[in-house]
């Protein structure tokens, strides 16, 4: 099953996109036409979904997971997710707290998660990096960064 | 030519492009030395730099970045045995065990000269190739296109790895669905948006190459879990960087030999610097013979000359398609595609007539690079194997700000970050069920201009497909096309016993 499971994967996805291809418009003017807006999408959905069929039915004997060389401890995992968090909260906060303070925050954020406990450490990497990029976008490349909306908000 | 490679000395040897070419390299060294991030992921996290440059500067940093990164990926196999990347793997066969028996610093010398050689003689192969190949191209017309870009896209899959074939073609189909996100080129009805006006644009390629290149490499890093090796040798010193006569005429023929092959290797679409890396090693030990001694795998000179000319060497031959048929052999070369793309350049022949600047300027800087980095990077070197001492918990958060940064400092839009996420996890899992993410990119690039293409032949020859045998160009390349499906299918088939 688990050899099966690239070719599932991609029968599904190509199953999903030819669906979403059925909805594309086709103007009236171009119905006729030997190519229409559809024309690749649908042949792009075939194909994948052809080569998905073959990879369930004939899959590669030497094609091998991937999950050996990953590592099953669940700290690792979770440090993972937990940095994509972390992007997310980036994503959130860039805006209200700008780009060199928010920038700051969430390295030291992910440094603790990645399990750097000294605060020399945690605070120097992260108000470095900050420090780094103002002086190469602001005052090398000369760009505006805006400070964010907390600091620039009137009260 | 001489005109053209004069109006490239003048642009190259500009200061600002100098410093470009060595800012390139030294970045390139940085990241490259990274264990797990090769040259792919130094180029695209390079890609936001390049939005503030002019296109000739644009490009020769990130070719800096390429062959700095190629340079620096075998710093870390000799010194900590973790190659950068794939192309510097084979390096560790040899390299390693010359660390361990204490002569690093002769390793890295002769990684440095073997880089070196191999980038000079694959420029200087480069330099008459590639006009010679643009002069050609410039008599295609849109159904050549078509079928180039096809040929382009098969060749990558059919090269791919054991047990790959299916999978690459699957990526580049991927990619290509990527690719009609958007507004339809000729019909201008938008094609997959959900009604988003985000994505009337289509997706951005920096966001891609970003996710799938930069944040996903972060995140394998981090669920691979690597302990960092016992027995890493972190220190080397100056002296031993120099080489001694003997051991120069033990290497020298072998890099003259590998240069070439790994040029030639590099110039095929999809086969690239780690195909290279690999095959000049196997042939190099064949041509050792028994005897070789200290034997292949214990720290044989010629282990690790071969690899690191030959990779070297075909890093700089993915220009030929890049430059002269705008088709990227590589994911790195389609990283740069996208990015030219963005600066409203179309790699191609008509970039040889259009913008002779940054096609000749490109080449000339590869000669200033390479230099750069044996004059400039070996002696460092010693230094810059400090950086291996920094753990992976400080560096991985710090390259995972990189990535998200460069794509919100592009377009300024905090959902670009959430996409580029979304993004990513998705390049994780293909990863994890062993899908190659270069074909993606490349279907990516490739397939609007494909499409663009098909639709005017069409037009053109009023929905037939008789062009395919009318034009030579184009059935020279349908018959290649052809083959390269065939072959690769055929390799599948042996692969799985059928």
């Amino acid at each position: 099953m688990k050899a099966r499971l690239p070719g599932i994967a991609l029968v599904l996805i190509a199953a999903v996109y030819g669906m979403q291809v059925l909805k594309i418009p086709v103007p009236s003017a171009d119905a006729l036409e030997a190519m229409t807006p559809r024309t690749l999408p649908a042949v792009l959905a075939v194909a994948l979904g052809f080569i998905g069929l073959v990879m369930v039915v004939r899959p590669a004997s030497s094609e091998t997971s991937m999950e050996a060389s990953l590592s099953g401890a669940s700290n690792v995992w979770l440090r993972a997710v937990g940095l994509l968090l972390l992007g997310l909260l980036f994503a959130m906060l860039i805006d209200p707290l700008g780009v060199l303070f928010a920038s700051a925050l969430i390295l030291a954020l992910a440094l603790y998660l990645m399990g750097i406990r000294r605060p020399v450490v945690l605070i120097g990497v992260s108000l470095g990096f900050s420090a780094s990029l103002w002086l190469l976008l602001v005052v090398v490349l000369g760009l505006f960064l805006h400070p964010g909306d907390l600091w620039t908000a009137d009260v | 030519m001489f005109e053209g490679l004069d109006i490239g000395i003048q642009t190259a040897f500009t200061p600002f492009n100098v410093l470009m070419v060595m800012t390139g390299c030294f970045a390139g060294t940085f990241v490259g030395m990274l264990p797990g991030l090769g040259p792919a992921t130094a180029v695209a996290l390079m890609v936001p730099v390049t939005y503030s440059l002019d296109p000739a500067a644009a490009l020769i940093l990130m070719a800096g970045v390429y062959y700095g990164a190629a340079f620096g990926g075998s710093t870390s196999s000799i010194l900590i045995n973790a190659p950068g990347d794939s192309s510097s793997a084979v390096t560790t066969f040899d390299g390693y065990p010359l660390a361990r028996q204490g002569r690093a610093g002769k390793a890295l010398a002769i990684a440095a000269w073997a880089s070196f050689s191999g980038g000079m003689l694959s420029a200087g192969a480069l330099l008459f190739a590639a006009p010679l190949l643009s002069i050609v191209a410039l008599s295609f017309q849109s159904p050549d296109y078509f079928v180039l870009m096809l040929m382009g896209l098969t060749a990558v899959s059919a090269l791919s790895g054991p047990g790959q074939v299916l999978r690459s073609y699957a990526m580049a189909i991927l990619g290509m669905m990527l690719a009609t996100i958007g507004t339809d080129g000729i019909s201008g009805v938008p094609r997959l948006t959900f009604g988003q006006l985000e994505l009337i644009d289509g997706l951005s390629f920096l966001l891609i190459a970003m996710a799938t290149y930069a944040l996903a490499e972060v995140l394998l890093v981090v669920l691979q879990n690597k302990a960092p090796p016992e027995n890493a040798v972190h220190t080397t010193h100056l002296r031993d960087l120099v080489l001694e006569r003997n051991e120069i005429r033990e290497i020298a023929p072998a890099i003259g030999r590998h240069s070439l092959l790994g040029f030639f290797i590099g110039v095929l679409p999809g086969a690239g610097a780690t195909l290279a890396s690999f095959l000049s090693y196997a042939v190099e030990k064949k041509f050792a013979g028994a005897g070789a001694r200290p034997p292949f795998g214990h720290g044989n000179l010629r282990g690790v000359a071969a690899p690191e000319s030959a990779n070297n060497a075909a890093s700089t031959g993915a220009f030929v398609p890049l430059l002269t048929l705008g088709i990227p052999g590589s994911g790195t070369t389609a990283i740069m595609l996208g990015a030219l793309i963005a600066h409203g350049l179309q790699p191609g022949p008509r970039l040889y007539v259009d913008h002779p600047e940054v096609f000749w300027s490109v080449i000339v800087s590869m000669f200033l690079g390479n230099l750069m980095l044996l004059v400039i990077n070996l002696p460092m070197t010693p230094w810059l194997a400090r950086l291996l001492r920094v753990p992976q918990p400080v560096l991985m958060p710090v390259v995972m700000m990189f990535c998200l940064l460069g794509v919100y400092l592009v377009s300024f839009d905090a959902m670009d970050i959430l996409v580029m996420i979304i993004i990513a996890v998705a390049a994780v899992a293909l990863r994890w069920l062993q899908f190659p993410l270069a074909p993606l990119l490349l279907g990516f690039v490739l397939g609007g201009y494909l499409e663009d293409n098909l639709q005017r032949t069409l037009i053109l020859y009023d929905g037939g497909w008789q062009f395919l045998w009318e034009r030579p160009a184009s059935l020279v390349m349908a018959v290649a096309t052809l083959v390269f499906v065939g072959w690769s299918l055929l390799r599948r088939n042996q692969a799985t016993g059928l």
